[in-house]
């Protein structure tokens, strides 16, 4: 998983997912005491650091850095809008920043190193076949069943940046080119002359 | 080390000869061997243990080294093992580009493999396929077809001369359909991955019947593309 730590300042973040964000509230230079901090994702959640009286330990929200994982929405590109409100001591309106995360999805050999195929098998009236892909890093196994049969939409060009879950992209992007013209050679020899003379005498 | 990585790695064979001894192939098999003397390259590999792959099927084998492969059936005399015939089967090929799928009913081993050719025209992905099968019963190789493939190219992104970066075909057999699948991958400068699909017919008429590709880096341009 890709990842990266930030310091809390409105910024744009430019990564692939799936993409493990931090953010260190700890450069926050503000004239009064923090005593809340809201964390709102941009996925639907929150996350709340709130300053609570402790003699023994220094619990300002500042020295806490909150971490967060975020997966992609769909084929391209996907957007989180992160508002990070900042409330302090004596003051009803928070210091508000906003993170913009822009998560494309990986390039499936940049995550794996490099993707083999290590073992196919087809079965079935249409012919589906088992794809086995053996990841170089991490020993990865993954399979996919194409249905080559099935004549999807074309991808563009700007969808090349497939999902890292190699299952999904190819039972939906491959294109078909089954028309291709076979001109089968009609004088094709099975045999070698050396071959063919052995044969006819061990064989006849 | 993942599979893929082990079998492109020469390691050393170590089989157990009829007197129960554990010994080097070099050693073993020294009757074999003998006979692909005239193969420089092979040979050097042979009696160097040099081996890259092995498999056996029956009373025949396979030795891939990185000069090329052969399969052999073989018996025993003497507590020796020896080549059963006089069928040279070696197939020069240092790209290892070989994939096998055994008949276990008919006691074939069918194999295909690319044959490096030089040319082609921008942009366009060609090769040239093979596809053999070994006869067990009869220790021989028969060739099916040798076909050149074009697939004309259109929309390509990041493609130059390296005419695609092919990766080993790999062999499967639709018992269903009695239908073969060739299928590899390929990929542009770029290290994008593309896949190519073909179907070849089974007996009694081994020929290629269909092509299909995921090439997210061109469009195939079909009225373009042949095989020969």
């Amino acid at each position: 998983m890709y990842s990266q730590t930030i310091s809390l300042v409105s910024q744009t973040v430019n990564n692939s997912a799936p993409f493990q964000l931090t953010i260190n509230p700890s450069n926050l230079a503000l004239p009064k005491k923090i005593r809340q901090i809201d964390y709102i994702w941009g996925d639907g959640t929150t996350t709340s650091i709130i300053y609570k009286p402790d003699p023994n330990q220094d619990l300002n929200p500042k020295n806490y850095p909150q971490t967060k994982k975020f997966l992609s929405k769909d084929l391209s590109l996907s957007v989180y809008y992160i508002i990070i409100n900042v409330y302090t001591f004596g003051s009803p309106t928070p210091n508000a920043y906003l993170i913009t995360l822009n998560l494309s999805n990986p390039v499936l050999e940049n995550y794996f190193e490099k993707v083999h195929l290590a073992k196919t098998r087809m079965f079935g009236m249409d012919n589906q076949i088992i794809y086995t892909f053996e990841t170089q890093n991490k020993d990865n196994v993954l399979l996919s069943l194409v249905n080559w049969k099935i004549k999807p939409k074309e991808i563009s060009l700007q969808q090349l940046n497939r999902s890292y879950e190699i299952v999904a992209p190819f039972a939906q992007q491959f294109k078909n080119n089954k028309n291709v013209k076979v001109t089968p050679s009609p004088d094709y020899v099975p045999y070698s002359p050396e071959d063919q003379t052995l044969i006819n005498r061990l064989y006849p | 080390m993942n599979s893929y990585s082990e079998n492109i790695r020469s390691g050393h064979l170590w089989l157990r000869d009829f007197n129960n001894n554990i010994k080097t192939a070099n050693v073993v098999l020294s009757s074999v061997y003998i006979k692909y003397q005239k193969y420089d390259d092979l040979y050097a590999n042979l009696t160097t243990n040099n081996i890259i792959n092995f498999d056996t099927f029956y009373d025949s084998i396979l030795i891939q080294t990185g000069a090329g492969f052969f399969f052999e059936k073989i018996v025993v005399k003497d507590s020796i093992i020896e080549p059963y015939n006089q069928f040279t089967s070696f197939f020069a090929n240092n790209d290892l580009n070989i994939d096998y799928w055994l008949d276990e009913k008919e006691k074939k081993v069918y194999f295909c493999g690319f044959n490096d050719i030089d040319g082609f025209n921008l942009p366009e992905i060609k090769f040239s396929l093979f596809f053999k099968e070994f006869d067990i019963k009869k220790g021989i190789v028969k060739n099916h077809f040798d076909s050149t493939i074009t697939l004309a190219l259109s929309s390509v992104s990041n493609w130059n001369n390296s005419n695609g970066n092919k990766e080993n075909p790999k062999l499967t057999y639709n018992p269903d359909t009695n239908i073969f699948n060739v299928s590899f991958i390929i990929r542009n400068t770029i290290q994008t991955l593309g896949l190519i699909s073909i179907n070849v017919s089974g007996l009694p008429k081994i020929e290629i019947e269909e092509i299909n590709s995921f090439l997210p880096f061109a469009i195939v341009d079909i009225e373009n593309s042949s095989v020969i």
